[in-house]
């Protein structure tokens, strides 16, 4: 019985957390947008899965395409009337190793904060200080598009089955915590002059912001993006 | 039982003689689909990796000689990447990501070795082993559920939990090693089949044994010797006498390809064997290098590298065997400049000023762009004047 309760409660708490919030991160203090900017949009990074009733997920290529164009679009949307103009650039269109160094390495330094600065994990060799920068050869990233900035984002989500559901309830019916899907975007605006991440955020998908949909994923891009500088 | 799905799996590898090219799949909402565009990702990150070798002599090489045993029409959904790894693998992608470790093409014999190995990782993309071993991991993770399920609510104690997990997961290691050797007997058919000699499969893994056999280190010499039911993939004994029984029943050409493949791999053959070296294993370096000497590689090379890991081995006596193994590779041909760099170093430390002197400027004659040029030519001056020249 006591398991039981445990169990509800852990689901409860899981079932809250799954609704929508966001953390922004400003990384330097005194942030002033450079004037008639030009901010460029990396298409996503997106891959979404469905989690099976086993605990297994399984990549859907048709659910990530569909997430990668429904971001790309709702990026696009929300940016259009802002201080900065913007380009987009294909993220599959990388091909000069030296740009995709760069794009690698922004893949790093994000996922580095992510785990430092979202998620509370330490890291192995920094006790406090690190740098959440790509350093000045990030301006190879402008390449002839005359960017300052550049806007990288990547989303990773799992959806529950039908099956999963039920082997929930049957899972809470035995005592056991329940395993539940969930979709994040995480997005960093870098600076290509210097190099250094100068805003980011990690949104957790709420109830109707599904970027399966495009009026969704509109919504969870303006959460995403609520604070953002440009 | 398994001789029976051994040569049940025989059969039908061998009533499938022409490789099928697969394409991409046309519905995104399938596992299949999901498999490719995960690996698509994959291939992004690994096209412009550092440890890609973007020879493209070596590559074309590689390339050749798959087109050859798979035919051009599937050759062509094939992407080969060959990775500077110094260990002897390769593998496939489902999306037709190949990859070919540099440690293979060591390795290897002839062309027709590495067409085997090339030939069973194409059998995996042929037979879409990966697609089908992701539904038998989903079927049996599905019934090792409900089994856990139906002993959860019947009230038997967890251990039976933990045995159905045990069962599952022995009977899809099982599953694996059948793949395997169905991917073997299509390496072997393909092979074979583009008139290599029959029975070079089996040679593959006869040196694999004999180098393992070979190692420092205690749990290389005893691996693949009994099986393992967690093994991935079957005991290379077990291959051998798949692969020779194979061999005997085959009316087999007579093609090797070994010198093609020495001169393939030459120019690259400094650079893997000094890699060969990271892994710590001396005792397998040595045989592994003794072996290249025998099968062509130049001498001064092959004697070089085996003083090498005579110096990083450290054991009683093997500072002054790798001393003569240098001055033997010296004299030979195929040396590498850092041969004299390596005597000379030795004479220095041991005082011997002109062979130091000596060593120094031949190293520095052979290869005047080197990186420690500077160092060497204060060494060179240092010297002259201890020695008052």
């Amino acid at each position: 019985m006591r398991n039981y309760l445990a169990s509800m409660i852990i689901a409860t708490t899981l079932v809250l957390g799954a609704c929508g919030s966001t953390q922004t991160r400003v990384t330097t203090n005194s942030f002033t947008p450079k004037p008639n900017a030009v901010t460029m949009i990396y298409t996503p990074d997106v891959e979404l899965s469905i989690l099976m009733a086993t605990g297994m997920t399984e990549t859907r290529a048709d659910w990530s395409k569909a997430g990668e164009d429904n971001i790309t679009n709702s990026l696009k949307t929300a940016l259009a009337d802002r201080s900065s103009a913007i380009v987009v650039r294909d993220r599959n269109d990388v091909q000069s190793p030296r740009e995709l160094q760069l794009t690698k390495l922004t893949d790093a330094v994000m996922q580095t904060s992510l785990r430092y600065d979202y998620r509370g994990q330490s890291l192995p060799t920094h006790k406090k200080k690190y740098s959440r920068s790509i350093g000045p050869g990030a301006s190879l990233l402008a390449g002839d598009s005359g960017a300052q900035y550049s806007l990288m984002v990547t989303a990773r989500g799992r959806y529950q089955s039908g099956g999963k559901i039920a082997m929930n309830i049957a899972m809470a019916a035995l005592g056991n915590a329940p395993q539940v899907g969930g979709q994040t975007v995480y997005a960093a605006l870098i600076d290509l002059e210097s190099g250094d991440i100068v805003w980011s955020n990690l949104a957790t998908a709420a109830p109707g912001q599904d970027m399966r949909k495009p009026a969704q994923a509109d919504r969870l891009v303006n959460s995403l993006l609520k604070d953002f500088p440009l | 039982m398994i001789k029976r799905i051994l040569s049940t799996i025989t059969l039908a590898a061998l009533l499938a003689t022409t490789a099928t090219a697969q394409s991409r799949p046309e519905d995104d909402s399938t596992d299949e689909a999901g498999l490719w565009y995960k690996m698509d990702k994959y291939e992004q990150a690994l096209k412009n990796s550092g440890a890609v070798i973007d020879d493209p002599e070596l590559n074309a090489y590689v390339r050749r000689v798959t087109c050859d045993i798979t035919g051009q029409e599937a050759c062509d959904k094939l992407r080969i990447y060959i990775v500077e790894e110094p260990i002897f693998n390769a593998s496939m992608a489902p999306n037709g990501m190949m990859t070919v470790y540099s440690g293979l093409l060591l390795r290897s014999e002839s062309e027709a070795q590495m067409a085997c190995v090339l030939g069973h990782e194409y059998g995996h993309f042929a037979e879409k082993h990966s697609l089908e071993g992701w539904r038998r991991a989903k079927s049996t993770s599905n019934w090792m559920v409900g089994l856990q399920f139906v002993a959860a609510f019947a009230g038997l104690p967890p251990e039976t939990g933990q045995a159905i997990n045990q069962i599952g997961s022995l009977l899809f290691y099982r599953y694996n090693r059948g793949q395997e050797t169905e991917a073997d007997v299509i390496g072997f058919n393909l092979t074979a089949g583009a008139d290599y000699k029959a029975d070079e499969c089996a040679n593959v893994w006869k040196n694999l044994i004999a180098e393992n056999e070979n190692s420092s280190f205690g749990s290389k010499r005893r691996r693949g010797k009994w099986f393992n039911p967690y093994s991935t993939h079957p005991l290379p004994k077990d291959r051998i006498a798949e692969l020779d029984a194979l061999a005997a029943s085959y009316d087999s050409g007579d093609k090797t390809g070994r010198e093609t493949h020495i001169a393939a791999v030459r120019p690259h053959l400094q650079n893997w064997m000094k890699a060969e070296l990271l892994a710590r294993d001396f005792n397998s370096n040595i045989y592994l290098f003794q072996q290249l000497k025998t099968r062509g590689f130049p001498p001064g090379m092959a004697d070089y590298f085996i003083g090498e890991a005579y110096r990083l081995r450290k054991a009683e006596g093997d500072r002054a065997r790798a001393v003569d193994m240098w001055k033997k590779a010296s004299v030979q041909a195929g040396a590498p400049p850092v041969v004299h760099r390596a005597l000379a170093e030795h004479y220095r430390k041991a005082g011997f000023k002109d062979a130091a002197l000596s060593s120094y400027q031949t190293y520095l004659a052979q290869a005047p762009q080197a990186e420690d040029s500077a160092l060497i030519s204060a060494y060179i001056d240092r010297l002259n004047t201890q020695l008052g020249n």
